[in-house]
């Protein structure tokens, strides 16, 4: 075991932890605020990344691929929030449910319909597409550093909207009290479908940037959907910086779990023995993670316990 | 009571009748999965097996055919229903298709008892060749342990000493991975089994990248695995390491997803649309010519799926009601195969030889898996003597 091996898993599962981030932080805003459970988040993630791979492979360029998946996830957030969503709010969690999982078939089928059962390709911008020696023996591919830069950069700018600005102002009283923001004549269908919408941008934004590593295909979103679920549940449903603390846990843990419990149970048991036990293992270190924080602080990692 | 007693001697006389005369049709109940991500393989398979019939005018063995297509939707559960469907309402001569290993032992586990039969071009399990095979269930496919086991004995000779093993932590990923070990003999670098639902690799890369193997072997099907290969690519390591797996990993159906990504990476199949003999070329030029584009191995394996059974039925002279008859033929029968010389072997596996392609640019700058060299020319499966079929 070197610093290098331990550096690179590290940087692994912050990488992980930022995907991770850029969708659940839309998610817990859309739970928090608006109280929707809104299942077909993972769409906007793969329409992003499908139209930027379209796009993309058109324009030759990868920021223009990047601007368009997020454009057209965004409009088609807004569509979706005015003519779906608004009717559920009233609703209950279980009509919400039905509802948005309907959307995701939707979504699906029509994707299939649109691209056909090809999953298209989107190489990283050429600059990003090689490795960089972040320390002596440990080349780490320049993309995956990019991804954390920008969720990073994103975690920033959210955290600043939230903190600094007037619809932030407005956004963590919607939070807090939905009802008493209404009664002081703001336009809460109008905040609703804002964050909505931008929602949808991150989740496209974690859509386009997945886009040179993982496959485009159909059923994407829903995959990473559980895990951003978790994220939201230990974050604390309605906090950003709870996601953000929270999505790098369960990067960290999913990342280090996978590497490092083969080496530790090689300690104890035979090879044929570890290789059996350690993927059954890892697979659950998010949950366990899970079970842990919610005896621990049920409301979420950050959230202080309402009176 | 008269119309059962009627049916009843009408019965008797077509069964006295059958094994004189030749039927007037065969029904063939044909299933794949035709939606969700594996849908456009089995929509392969399904242009596949319908241009060999029409390559053969029409006919199975000089029997009009009546084929019923339906789509398993990736779900034993809808396999096993349609398998009824086609036994109880569409009263089937034959079932052939299958894709996924899990669907194809669910419908054979739920038909076999009752005396179907099952022509397939999908994988089973790896005990289906040994402790459970069956004589109703004959296999055109390939087993995965043999084409990783032939991987293992190539990469010894190629002098290999520390290869490293990832696969799907999945019953057909173990399979291929202790085919592996079986051909390579030897002590392994590492091996690591990955979530069939994880998309990430950046953990297993750089534990690839700490063990410094001299090989890399894997076996990761479908989506996850285009992301495997992706990750792989950009860690800089495929010069260096290209890994090693099965062509239906790596052929026209991956190009679109890796592009420039798949280019060098070595692979294990059955069968490659460059064999030179008179049913393949029929069959991949056919295929460019209705598809646009070259078929892949499943549909190869859906186009000797109808070939082995116009064999067989032609063996039997159409009189396909003696099922016991016409299964015998099949497992017997020499039939002109799109990969040359195969035979199924006593545990209705294929015994076939194997190659290995790269995958290169063709002069138009497209994509095409180039074959090397064969690599055994009669490839039996490990499990053939735990089978108690002769």
């Amino acid at each position: 075991m070197t610093a290098a091996y331990l550096s690179a898993q590290l940087l692994n599962g912050l990488q992980l932890g930022v995907m991770l981030f850029l969708l659940a932080a839309g998610m817990t805003l859309i739970f928090g605020i608006m109280g929707l459970i809104n299942l077909a988040h993972g769409s906007f993630y793969m329409v992003g990344a499908y139209v930027a791979a379209t796009v993309a492979a058109r324009s030759g360029s990868f920021l223009i691929g990047l601007g368009a998946g997020i454009a057209v996830a965004v409009v088609l957030g807004i569509l979706v929030e005015v003519t779906v969503i608004r009717p559920l709010y009233r609703r209950d969690h279980l009509q919400h449910v039905l509802v948005t999982f309907g959307l995701i078939l939707f979504f699906n089928e029509t994707t299939r319909v649109i691209w056909g059962g090809v999953s298209p390709n989107m190489p990283p911008p050429a600059l990003l597409a090689g490795n960089v020696e972040i320390m002596p023996g440990l080349p780490y591919p320049a993309y995956r550093l990019a991804i954390s830069a920008v969720g990073g950069l994103v975690a920033v700018g959210l955290a600043l909207l939230m903190a600094k600005t007037r619809i932030g102002m407005l956004i963590r009283a919607g939070a807090a009290d939905r009802a008493m923001v209404s009664a002081l004549g703001v336009n809460i269908k109008w905040l609703y479908s804002l964050i909505f919408g931008l929602g949808a941008m991150l989740a496209a934004l974690a859509g386009v940037m997945a886009g040179p590593i993982l496959a485009i295909e159909v059923g994407m979103g829903e995959n990473i959907l559980i895990q951003a679920f978790v994220v939201v549940i230990l974050g604390g449903i309605g906090s950003v910086r709870g996601s953000f603390v929270a999505a790098l846990a369960v990067g960290m843990a999913d990342s280090l779990g996978r590497a490092f419990l083969p080496l530790l149970l090689s300690q104890f048991f035979k090879p044929t023995t570890v290789s059996a036990l350690a993927p059954a293992m890892a697979s659950t270190v998010i949950y366990v993670l899970m079970a842990v924080v919610l005896l621990w602080r049920p409301q979420g990692i950050l959230v202080r316990r309402r009176a | 009571m008269r119309a059962i007693t009627l049916s009843a001697v009408l019965a008797a006389t077509v069964l006295w009748a059958a094994p004189a005369a030749a039927a007037d049709k065969i029904v063939i109940g044909y299933q794949t999965t035709l939606t969700g991500p594996g849908g456009i393989q089995g929509e392969e398979m399904v242009n596949s097996f319908k241009l060999a019939i029409e390559h053969l005018d029409n006919k199975i063995g000089g029997l009009p055919v009546e084929l019923i297509v339906l789509d398993d939707q990736q779900k034993p559960q809808m396999a096993v229903q349609n398998a009824r469907r086609f036994i109880e309402k569409d009263k089937v001569d034959v079932m052939a298709g299958l894709l996924y290993s899990n669907i194809t032992e669910a419908i054979l586990n739920s038909v076999l008892p009752s005396g179907s039969l099952v022509v397939f071009a999908g994988g089973t399990a790896s005990q289906r060749a040994g402790k459970e095979c069956h004589e109703n269930a004959i296999g055109v496919f390939w087993n995965i342990d043999t084409s990783y086991r032939e991987i293992g004995t190539y990469l010894k000779k190629q002098g290999v000493k520390k290869p490293y093993l990832v696969a799907l932590n999945i019953q057909p990923g173990k399979d291929a991975m202790n085919g592996f070990k079986l051909g390579f003999g030897a002590e392994v670098a590492g091996e690591s089994y990955t979530r069939p639902d994880q998309s990430d690799f950046a953990s297993e890369i750089t534990e690839i990248r700490r063990v410094n193997p001299d090989a890399v072997v894997y076996f990761i099907p479908g989506g996850v695995g285009f992301a495997f290969m992706k990750q792989y690519v950009q860690a800089g390591l495929k010069d260096k390491l290209p890994p090693y797996g099965m062509t239906v990993q790596v052929d026209e159906m991956s190009f679109p997803a890796l592009g420039d990504a798949a280019l060098g990476l070595k692979s294990v199949s059955n069968w490659s649309p460059a064999l030179d003999n008179p049913s393949n070329k029929r069959f991949v030029e056919g295929y460019r010519a209705k598809y646009g584009r070259t078929p892949t191995t499943l549909g190869a394996m859906a186009y000797d799926n109808a070939l082995l059974l116009d064999a067989g039925v032609k063996a039997v002279k159409g009189a396909i009601e003696d099922k016991a008859k016409l299964r015998d033929a099949l497992r017997k029968v020499d039939f002109p195969s799109v990969r040359g010389k195969i035979r199924i072997g006593a545990n209705n596996t294929p015994v076939q030889p194997l190659y290995l392609n790269v995958v290169e640019k063709n002069a138009g700058g497209a994509l095409y898996n180039k074959l090397l060299e064969q690599l055994v020319a009669d490839a039996a499966d490990p499990h053939g003597k735990e089978c108690a079929l002769k």
